[in-house]
């Protein structure tokens, strides 16, 4: 497996499947854990920090997850490969912008990705489609526990896992779920629903971007604290908090059917329009129209497309994607008419493949 | 559209309200809507953290900003970065970073997957007694160290081995 399959395979976490993916897009699973006696990355020597790849790639290659996958340090990875990692949420910023030795190891089913030498020695992450958390920790554990095998973690028994950053130590475990919520936000009940979210001790953020500017009406639900509860324990909490706000979009998007069907119809298909038939267009543009098309298909409204390749779209139509596809450097507003031309591609290929 | 809450001010936020599974829209003023607290509100984020620390200030001042011995960061420097420089630190700056953790997790003790445990699915009860006797002088430790936290996981754990015990023998 090579980068160039990276932008062109299917990601698991992408394909659309698993318990309510009509509302949760994906869940993930990170554990922070360090080598013990080695100081955390960003304090650590440019000698030492090569000698912590070297033994995590060792430990690595004992274990079977990363067969047909890829396992490369970071200076070897060409930079349009590292942005497009980033747009996939594959890797952090930090990753890319810090400058001592790191690297990535990705499983070939890029379900389990793990950071080397990012802010801690190791940042194991899982990620599925749909709303599968329990089956995100099933994974991680399982992967955490061949690796704590041959490698010596940095532990102990009062505090837990010890991190770079006080506010990951204990389970050094943060789960996240990745919700399309446009049935709240049309009900403007958006606001009311996070802050009761907010209150029970979870974290929102947008998907894209940095800034608390929320794009596509997707969300991220994760655990803000990691000491003093169990594992099992911060997932049973953010699951519960999931499950209500299901079943929150579930009654927005039924009560939007029932008292203005019309209306959103008549959004739906505008948006689908636009994206079947638009030559210069914003990746702002885009993320909120595929987000009313995939509230169509969601709400039955739009039959015959792929979801598959509805969520791909929200991924690649990101400048690193877009340039990766085209084979060269696109300037801003190059950028904007390949997009479209990327989006009328594949929503009539969709189409061809269906009738 | 007047306020529904004041009945007097222009209404300008515009939300839903879920009582009892029903939504109900209102129309509010901006004060109202202050008062209210509605608006999303950030999520805690590093620089709440480095707020946190910068609370510290007068307890830290007590210290003269320690330095960690094993990797050479001072306590200065991490109030500056907010990141650790290496597991050792946890002990060096171990009381100032207590209050921290308190302020952040609202908890200072671990509770979770223990590193390298095998799970003890056919355990016998001799490794059982073992385990009893470890748990008990650990927990006599912690009273001694005044850790009262840990001392409280700890009677929970060894209830949890003797009430085991007892059923197995049944
Ligand atoms: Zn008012
Ligand atoms: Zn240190």
């Amino acid at each position: 497996m090579d980068f160039n399959k990276i932008s062109a395979t299917q990601a698991e976490w992408l394909l659309g499947k698993g318990p309510n993916s009509d509302i949760v897009m994906s869940s993930r699973i990170r554990l922070a854990r360090n080598l013990k006696g080695v100081p955390f990355p960003q304090q650590n020597s440019p000698a030492n920090n090569e000698k912590v790849i070297d033994v995590v790639f060792d430990a690595l290659k004992k274990t079977k997850f990363f067969k047909n996958g890829i396992i490369a340090r970071m200076q070897d990875i060409p930079d349009i490969d590292k942005q497009i990692l980033f747009e996939t949420h594959l890797i952090s910023k930090e990753l890319i912008t810090h400058n001592h030795a790191s690297a990535i190891a990705i499983s070939a089913a890029q379900d389990l990705v793990i950071m080397v030498n990012e802010e801690d020695h190791l940042r194991i992450q899982v990620l599925k489609s749909g709303f599968n958390i329990d089956a995100c920790w099933e994974l991680i554990n399982k992967v955490d526990s061949a690796l704590e095998k041959v490698l010596d973690f940095a532990y102990s028994p009062s505090l837990g896992y010890l991190t770079a950053c006080p506010t990951n130590v204990g389970t050094g475990m943060r789960a996240s779920v990745m919700l399309h919520l446009p049935g709240l936000m049309l009900m403007e009940l958006i606001n009311k629903v996070m802050q009761a979210v907010i209150k029970l001790g979870l974290a929102v953020r947008g998907f894209y971007g940095e800034g608390s500017e929320v794009l596509g009406n997707l969300f991220q639900i994760s655990n803000q604290t990691t000491l003093g509860k169990s594992e099992k324990e911060i997932i049973a909490n953010i699951s519960k908090v999931i499950d209500l706000m299901i079943e929150h979009e579930r009654n927005a998007r039924a009560m939007l059917n029932n008292k203005s069907a019309e209306k959103i119809k008549d959004t739906v298909g505008r948006s689908y329009g636009i994206l079947c038939n638009a030559h210069i267009i914003s990746s702002k543009e885009t993320i909120s129209l595929l987000s009313a098309l995939r509230m169509g298909m969601d709400m039955g409204y739009i039959t015959g497309l792929d979801t598959s390749a509805i969520n791909e779209l929200f991924i690649q139509i990101q400048p690193a994607h877009l340039q990766k596809i085209s084979g060269e450097l696109l300037d801003p507003g190059m950028r904007d008419v390949r997009r479209a031309q990327l989006i009328r591609e594949r929503l009539r290929q969709n189409n061809d493949k269906q009738s | 559209m007047v306020c529904d809450i004041c009945g007097k001010k222009e209404a300008t936020v515009h939300y839903t309200e879920i009582v009892h599974n029903q939504m109900i829209k209102m129309d509010i003023c901006e004060d109202c809507a202050h008062a209210k607290g509605v608006g999303i509100q950030s999520p805690f984020s590093i620089s709440d953290l480095l707020s946190g620390l910068a609370e510290l200030d007068s307890e830290v001042s007590a210290y003269a900003d320690p330095v960690c011995s094993c990797c050479g960061l001072s306590f200065k420097e991490f109030r500056k970065r907010g990141r650790l420089g290496c597991s050792e630190c946890y002990e060096t700056f171990k009381a100032p970073l207590e209050s921290l953790l308190q302020t952040i997790h609202k908890n200072t003790r671990h509770k979770g997957k223990k590193f390298r445990e095998q799970p003890d699915k056919n355990i016998s009860d001799t490794d059982m007694k073992t385990k009893l006797k470890e748990l008990k002088n650990e927990l006599k430790q912690a009273i001694e160290k005044e850790e009262y936290e840990y001392a409280a996981d700890l009677r929970d754990r060894i209830k949890d081995i003797e009430n085991a015990l007892k059923t197995g023998k049944k």
